[in-house]
């Protein structure tokens, strides 16, 4: 009895495993293949400009519209993702149609802006899909050069003013003494 | 005799209370970024080259401001005190009026730059970059001071009041700015990119890039300038043309 409940219970296991991939892939079948093409990774310093560039490609046997990609950018320094408007890539680049199997070379431009380390991925869509295809990171890392003494920049921002300051109480006291 | 008129000019508008209140008020807004610069997250993951180029922005931005509303008092302001009549009576011609008036714009803006050296000595602190920001400061800068300063004596030559002469100045200072406030995206197309194209402050603003992250070489700079030093022959031509202009009010 034993056995035989046994054996129901794996048969019926088994029955239900190929439907639960079968699911999982069709979630996982992605109408765009998107790759960074170059550069494969970054390392300098803020303030350059960056072309990303990549390959998008209609995987399915019709034409798709209205696609478009864009760049995400994560902080792995700080765990946060970045607010790309600051490194002037917070638009996407619109690619429009693409033909069935056809592959199109795109660039999209990025600025070097805050020095921490980063994974950079682009994602590609099309208003006519709810499926979503991003590609694989390259490393990102914006160097620090900073030589900055912050009691130097204190000094400075206190005692410049400070003089001015001074100079102009001077003028206020000539021109009351003046009047007087 | 100009150095008697560049010495009133200096007297009154930049060593009076007025000139040290707005020279104590560009040294408040340096030591406020420069104080940024260590203690704001954000800013403190920019680099130096970035560092400097964001504090010449303000440097710039707030001196072509004072030096335009200097600018346009000095010749309208003269008409609605009434003092223009004894100025026109000494031997200087008109032209050596304005050319003395800009000497003195010349001179605050000298005054601004020895104020932001501490500054900038501090911000490129362990960096070779002083030099470079020595020819941008004493360059570039003075060529964008007396650039606009010129547009501000053409106005406040031609109009009557100060106001007028400030609010038309101002008004294309803040259209050569426009390429500033738009998305990267909007400065491609358009009345945007014509500006961007041509403006002087757009001009100005890449060659600083270029000099102080690309290091792109002197030829690459002086092609880069071109707007730039066009601007400036064109406003100084038309404002030393425009000083026959210098003139009473109707009715004096």
């Amino acid at each position: 009895m034993n056995k035989q409940l046994i054996s129901l219970l794996l048969m019926l296991i088994l029955l239900m495993v190929p439907q639960i991939s079968s699911a999982e892939s069709q979630e996982n079948t992605s109408i765009f293949q998107i790759k960074i093409i170059s550069p494969e990774q970054i390392t300098d310093y803020p303030g350059k400009d960056v072309n990303i560039k990549i390959s998008v490609k209609n995987m399915t046997d019709k034409e798709i519209k209205d696609v478009f990609t864009y760049i995400t950018m994560a902080n792995i320094s700080k765990t946060w993702t970045v607010n790309l408007e600051d490194y002037s890539a917070d638009q996407p680049i619109t690619i429009g149609t693409i033909s069935p199997h056809e592959e199109k070379i795109v660039e999209l431009p990025i600025k070097l802006v805050y020095s921490a380390d980063y994974y950079l991925y682009t994602t590609v869509l099309s208003k006519d899909s709810l499926n979503i295809t991003s590609s694989h990171a390259i490393p990102v890392k914006i160097l620090g050069n900073t030589r900055l003494v912050p009691l130097q920049v204190q000094i400075v921002s206190i005692a410049v003013p400070l003089l001015l300051l001074i100079a102009l109480a001077l003028t206020f006291k000539q021109r009351r003494a003046a009047s007087a | 005799m100009i150095y008697e008129l560049v010495k009133k000019e200096t007297k009154e508008h930049i060593f009076s209370r007025k000139g040290i209140g707005f020279l104590f008020i560009v040294s408040i807004l340096l030591s406020i970024m420069s104080f940024g610069f260590i203690s704001v997250k954000e800013l403190s993951l920019l680099d130096q080259p970035s560092i400097v180029m964001t504090t010449f922005k303000l440097l710039l931005g707030i001196n072509i401001l004072i030096s335009m509303v200097i600018g346009s008092t000095m010749v309208a302001g003269e008409k609605e005190k009434g003092t223009l009549e004894s100025l026109l009576l000494t031997p200087l011609t008109k032209r050596k009026i304005i050319i003395g008036k800009l000497i003195a714009i010349l001179v605050f803006w000298l005054t601004v730059t020895l104020i932001s050296l501490p500054y900038f000595i501090v911000l490129s602190n362990g960096t070779s970059m002083l030099p470079t920001i020595l020819f941008y400061l004493y360059v570039v800068g003075t060529v964008l001071v007396i650039s606009f300063s010129s547009i501000a004596l053409i106005f406040s030559t031609i109009l009557a009041s100060t106001k007028n002469a400030m609010i038309v100045g101002l008004m294309i200072f803040l259209i050569t700015l426009v390429p500033m406030f738009l998305s990267t995206t909007m400065k491609k197309a358009g009345f945007a990119k014509l500006i961007q194209s041509y403006s002087p402050i757009s001009a100005s603003m890449k060659t600083m890039k270029d000099l102080f992250i690309n290091k792109l070489g002197a030829l690459d700079i002086l092609v880069g300038m071109v707007p730039v030093f066009v601007f400036f022959v064109l406003a100084l031509s038309v404002s030393l043309l425009i000083s026959k202009k210098v003139d009473f009010l109707g009715g004096e």
